[in-house]
């Protein structure tokens, strides 16, 4: 089992553990879970249930250069082939740093300047 | 004054998670309890207690404890002198590990 | 009243580095979250008693780890530091320390498990500290709390999704097995290697539910966009907590993210 310890005024999950309480403090109430929510569940305090964790939303950083003013204006003249021989060499210099969260900064971080 | 021995003995532990009264007495000294940890191998986990009272009406209450893991590379042990000016309550107890482990210890009175 | 010096002549000795271009002892921990079932050893008989013990983990590649450091001959290995928790990011170096004793001549050997399905070999550097006559600060042994074998890491704590405010108490562990003199507290992060800048504060609590008491409160740390790394990745403490002790962590930080803002956390307490 599973306890869940959510103050009534707000709905805002105040602690959870193994052990349900006896005498409650003020402003608290207790709900039982089957067992512990998975980690791929998170707290929702509207429905002061477990709801499925949100995916992580993935940005695509060759899509954040070619959407870039200056990178469209020196290309804009380029054939097909060419086009694509440069956007596989942007996709070799990106190697992992290709894809990144939404709130993660664009250009790509680390090294010394 | 000299060191005295209150009581001395060879404690065999035959069962874990089990409790071993080593001394209790209300001798009113300063103790030091004293025990050989050479036989404990890696594994063994070895608790030892030290209660006493405050007050004269009260129950015995823990004054100290120490745990002790695995090989002993000082194998003779010494508590800290403990003014169990009223009474005094000496346990071990082995919680992981080995049994049939032998503990030889004393209860020295530095006054 | 006099001083008595404890503390005095100190000395480390330093096991599983040799030679100038040596960077720790490699091993190869067990695949796909189990343990290997190799120990590799770091040294055959440690020179000197020690009080304490720091174990140094190093890797290059982006995983989740759990290390296990052994006492014993081969074949007769008993863990005595279960389940130490790596988070690493390309190229990472996590340090653990523990005030215990190891006696002189005790083998010392390492395995572990990674989250990866073929994990590359890990180094591990162990450097041991010898004090002076009656080392107060000797500890018998070390209980490890909130790991998570399932996924090489540990117990799960969300700071929530509102910034800057406690997420709420998780519990790490209902009931201590032993006395805790010493706590380490120590971070993953799941696995996730996109991380921003961000800062964490943190409380550890004892107690039941809904009466947590902070015995360490507000400890700040941050995660790096740079290295992708909580730092410090652990931290230890001098506490005094009994026996049958529900512990518990809470947690805030600048991170809403719904998977960024996760944290692991495993506790070592030290009796």
């Amino acid at each position: 089992m599973w306890y869940l310890f959510i103050e009534i005024a707000t709905s805002r999950l105040v602690s959870q553990g193994s052990q349900p309480v006896v005498s409650l403090p003020a402003g608290i109430k207790q709900i039982t879970l089957g067992s512990k929510p998975p980690a791929e569940e998170m707290y929702d305090p509207a429905t002061e249930t477990y709801i499925p964790r949100p995916a992580p939303v993935w940005e695509d950083r060759l899509a954040d250069i070619e959407a870039n003013a200056d990178y469209s204006d020196a290309t804009q003249n380029l054939n097909a082939a060419k086009k694509a021989k440069l956007r596989n060499a942007l996709l070799f210099l990106l190697g992992n740093a290709r894809y990144r969260r939404q709130n993660e900064p664009v250009p790509v971080e680390g090294g010394n300047p | 004054m000299a060191i005295t021995v209150l009581a001395s003995g060879t404690q065999t532990v035959s069962a874990l998670d089990t409790q071993y009264t080593l001394d209790n007495d209300t001798d009113g000294k300063t103790i030091v309890l004293a025990i050989d940890l050479a036989n404990m191998v890696n594994d063994d986990v070895l608790k030892i207690n030290i209660q006493t009272k405050i007050l004269s009406g009260d129950t015995l209450q823990d004054a100290y404890e120490a745990i002790y893991a695995h090989v002993q590379g000082q194998p003779n042990v010494y508590s800290v002198p403990v003014p169990a000016n009223i009474e005094h309550l000496v346990r071990i107890e082995q919680t992981d590990g080995g049994t049939t482990r032998a503990y030889k210890w004393a209860l020295l009175a530095l006054d | 009243m006099g001083r008595w010096p404890l503390y005095g002549s100190s000395r480390f000795e330093s096991l599983g580095v040799s030679g100038s271009t040596d960077y720790g002892t490699s091993f190869t921990p067990g695949a796909s979250d189990s343990k290997s079932g190799t120990w590799t050893q770091i040294v055959a008989a440690t020179a000197e008693d020690a009080s304490g013990i720091l174990v140094i983990i190093t890797d290059a590649q982006n995983d989740d780890a759990l290390i296990d450091i052994a006492i014993g001959g081969a074949g007769s290995e008993k863990v005595l530091l279960s389940n130490l928790i790596f988070s690493g990011r390309d190229f990472t170096s996590i340090h653990y320390y523990f005030p215990i004793h190891i006696p002189k001549g005790t083998r010392l050997s390492v395995d572990g498990q990674n989250s990866a399905a073929a994990p590359t070999a890990m180094k591990c550097q162990i450097i041991l500290f010898t004090q002076g006559f009656n080392p107060g600060g000797a500890l018998g042994i070390v209980d490890t709390y909130g790991a998570n074998t399932g996924d090489s890491g540990g117990t799960e704590i969300d700071p929530g999704g509102t910034a800057n405010t406690k997420g709420g108490w998780t519990e790490v562990v209902a009931s201590t097995s032993r006395p805790i003199r010493y706590i380490n507290m120590a971070f993953g992060f799941r696995d996730t290697f996109t991380q921003t800048d961000k800062y964490y504060r943190v409380d550890l609590g004892v107690g039941a539910s809904t009466a947590e008491k902070v015995i360490i409160g507000d400890i700040v740390f941050v995660k790096s966009s740079t290295t992708d790394i909580f730092l410090p990745s652990n931290m230890g403490f001098p506490v005094s907590i009994p026996s049958g002790s529900r512990l518990s962590v809470n947690m805030q930080s600048q991170d809403t993210d719904a998977t960024d803002r996760l944290t692991d956390v495993v506790l070592y307490g030290v009796a």
